[in-house]
């Protein structure tokens, strides 16, 4: 029962359907507190994120079922992974941006077939923020569009300067996005190398768990 | 048509001349084969030049001049610390440029009553000097703000090294000898920022206020150069980390030995909280001497290289929750329970003491004032690496500071 009631609340609502379906991941969500990453929520609203981090981005996935479905689509099923954000602004200026969808990636058999980008990002030098990994759809397939998602974002954040304090993922998703990441060529083994490099601070949400990833 | 030699020409009018029709591609290709296996021969023949290197241009076969030498790379830059001096070296891995930040001790001149600064040692940052290993560029730092020579920052990029050195002479023999001592270095920041814990989201800090978030504008084309601005505020929620090391001391002041223990230390402190994780990596020479440093009640010797690490603090400002410290105790050591090497836990001057008998964070007015210290370190008489010199006032190795990444705590206490 509760497998079920996880599988649904990952799927991405047609229009149709979407007010039921909110009803009802409504109740799920008052009945069932999901074990790990319930603390963060697309929205992110948590005070440790706005405490800590002068900004934070939000990754999810689901199915869209209701796109390209058709016989014969070489495209289907699709996975939306969506990436929000949110300032904290430390400034002095208001605090209650509100979080907003930055991209949006159709992934289909864990490769990238579409990119809707909704707003630009200026991230200040240096100011030092957090990736939340949320929700996944449950087909193997949305680990590896999170982990390309995740990557990606990461090469942008790179290129403008900004700080990835940690990248903090549910317990479930842990070892899979681990093993993905090490498919990019990030490795938890350090070595003595000059010139640039990236890092990925993975910690699970529960504190648990952490590893240092480098690309060298 | 290409050739591997201009012997192509001859051959093809000496095909002319015999009325052969076969196809020039093939004749091309037969022929080249048979000067390849001959050339090696042919090369042995006395005055037979060798095939110039060619280059093709559209049709034209033109030979290619010799490319000219490359310039010759520059010299290593050689700092003037003598060579049996400690090395202090800072390696940035954490994958972004930051600034790393340095305070000399605190505008004590030597020879003036109650100074502690011993003879040739740096007592502003002018006084110091840096050289990126990376691109073998020496610079300085550049002191901030103006009224205080004590401060200074370097623009320390991405997967660059730099090694940080003393440039002065020491008065009483006109010789640099090397000395770093009392140095604090931090990394977007400068030390001692307790204040910083209690910094409410929205609320600026006053600028000119360098022990909270604020930091100069780096952009030397920016009218607000090396000022501090709101703009350029340095989020450091739970205080800040600091390396303190004190190398190659003379042993002299006033060209006087002293009472005073003119021993090498080092440590990691988190007294003011943690912002960075810093991963030092002292390699001592083959014959020492050889750094000490505390476990449990007993002090082990350090005669190979050895690596400490500090790790984060959560101070959670917003409201009187569980807060924690992990510079308490080493995940990894050998026997559980064991601190860290060298690491000052948070709120601990006495590193060993809880509660401390002075914190460093008393700010009366501190609407969170449990959050003071949460743990100490299990390290007999101290959290500091120490060595004694050998004979001539000679310490020697390496200290290599990595500074791996911010220190982000989790959401909650494990």
């Amino acid at each position: 029962m509760r497998s079920d009631q996880h599988h649904a609340s990952r799927r991405c609502v047609g229009p149709v359907n979407a007010k039921w379906l909110l009803l009802v991941l409504v109740g799920l969500a008052l009945l069932c507190q999901l074990p790990c990453g319930a603390e963060f929520e697309p929205e992110l609203s948590h005070s440790y994120l706005q405490t800590q981090f002068a900004w934070a981005m939000y990754i999810d996935s689901c199915e869209v079922n209701h796109y390209l479905n058709y016989p014969g689509s070489s495209l289907h099923p699709l996975t939306k992974v969506r990436i929000r954000y949110r300032y904290f602004p430390h400034d002095g200026r208001p605090v209650n941006w509100p979080a907003k969808t930055y991209d949006e990636f159709w992934y289909h058999d864990g490769k990238p077939v579409g990119l809707r980008r909704n707003a630009e990002i200026n991230l200040n030098k240096n100011d030092i923020g957090v990736i939340v990994i949320g929700q996944a759809a449950d087909h193997f397939n949305s680990i590896s569009s999170t982990s390309d998602a995740l990557v990606r974002l990461l090469v942008n954040l790179q290129l403008q300067r900004a700080v990835v304090g940690a990248v903090i993922v549910p317990p479930d998703q842990y070892d899979p996005l681990l093993a993905n990441l090490e498919r990019y060529g990030f490795s938890s083994t350090m070595k003595q190398v000059s010139g640039p490099q990236m890092k990925i601070h993975l910690r699970c949400d529960s504190g648990s768990r952490e590893t240092y990833l480098c690309l060298h | 048509m290409i050739c591997l030699s201009v012997l192509c020409v001859p051959e093809a009018e000496s095909r002319k001349r015999k009325g052969l029709r076969v196809g020039s591609a093939q004749w091309t290709y037969f022929w080249n084969l048979y000067w390849l296996a001959n050339w090696r021969r042919w090369s042995q023949i006395p005055g037979f030049a060798p095939a110039p290197q060619l280059q093709v241009t559209g049709s034209v076969v033109v030979p290619t001049p010799a490319p000219p030498a490359p310039p010759a790379p520059p010299a290593p830059f050689v700092p003037p610390s003598p060579a049996s001096a400690t090395i202090l070296t800072f390696n940035n891995t954490s994958g972004t440029d930051v600034y790393l930040c340095v305070s000399t001790q605190s505008g004590l001149q030597p020879c003036v009553a109650g100074s502690i600064m011993q003879d040739g040692c740096p007592s502003n940052v002018s006084q110091l000097g840096v050289v990126d290993l990376a691109t073998n560029q020496s610079g300085s730092f550049v002191q901030w703000p103006s009224t205080s020579p004590q401060n200074g920052w370097y623009l320390w990029k991405n997967g660059h090294t730099l090694q940080v050195f003393n440039n002065m002479t020491n008065p009483y023999t006109g010789l640099n000898n090397g000395c770093l001592q009392g140095l604090v270095f931090g990394v977007n920041i400068w030390g001692a920022n307790c204040g910083c814990n209690f910094q409410t989201p929205g609320v600026p800090v006053p600028p000119g206020d360098f022990l909270c978030n604020g930091f100069p504008d780096t952009d030397p084309t920016s009218p607000t150069y090396n000022n501090d601005t709101p703009s350029t505020y340095t989020l450091v929620p739970n205080g800040s980390t600091a390396f303190e090391p004190s190398l190659n001391l003379p042993g002299l002041q006033c060209n006087l030995a002293f009472g005073n223990n003119p021993h090498e230390s080092y440590d990691i402190t988190c007294v003011n909280g943690s912002n960075a994780i810093f991963s030092v990596t002292m390699t001592p020479p083959a014959a020492g001497p050889y750094f000490t440093y505390n476990v449990g009640n007993g002090s082990q010797s350090a005669t190979t290289t050895f690596t400490t690490q500090n790790s984060w603090v959560l101070v959670n400002p917003p409201t009187v929750k569980a807060s924690c410290d992990d510079n308490c105790i080493d995940p990894s050591a050998a026997i559980p329970g064991s601190s860290r090497a060298g690491v000052f836990p948070y709120g601990a001057t006495v590193c060993t003491s809880n509660p401390d008998p002075n914190p460093p964070c008393t700010n009366t007015a501190d609407p969170y004032v449990l959050n003071k210290q949460f743990c100490a370190a299990t390290a007999g008489s101290g959290c500091n690496f120490d060595r004694q010199p050998n004979a001539g006032q000679v310490f020697g190795g390496t200290l290599a500071v990595t500074y791996t990444g911010p220190a982000t705590p989790p959401a909650s206490c494990p």
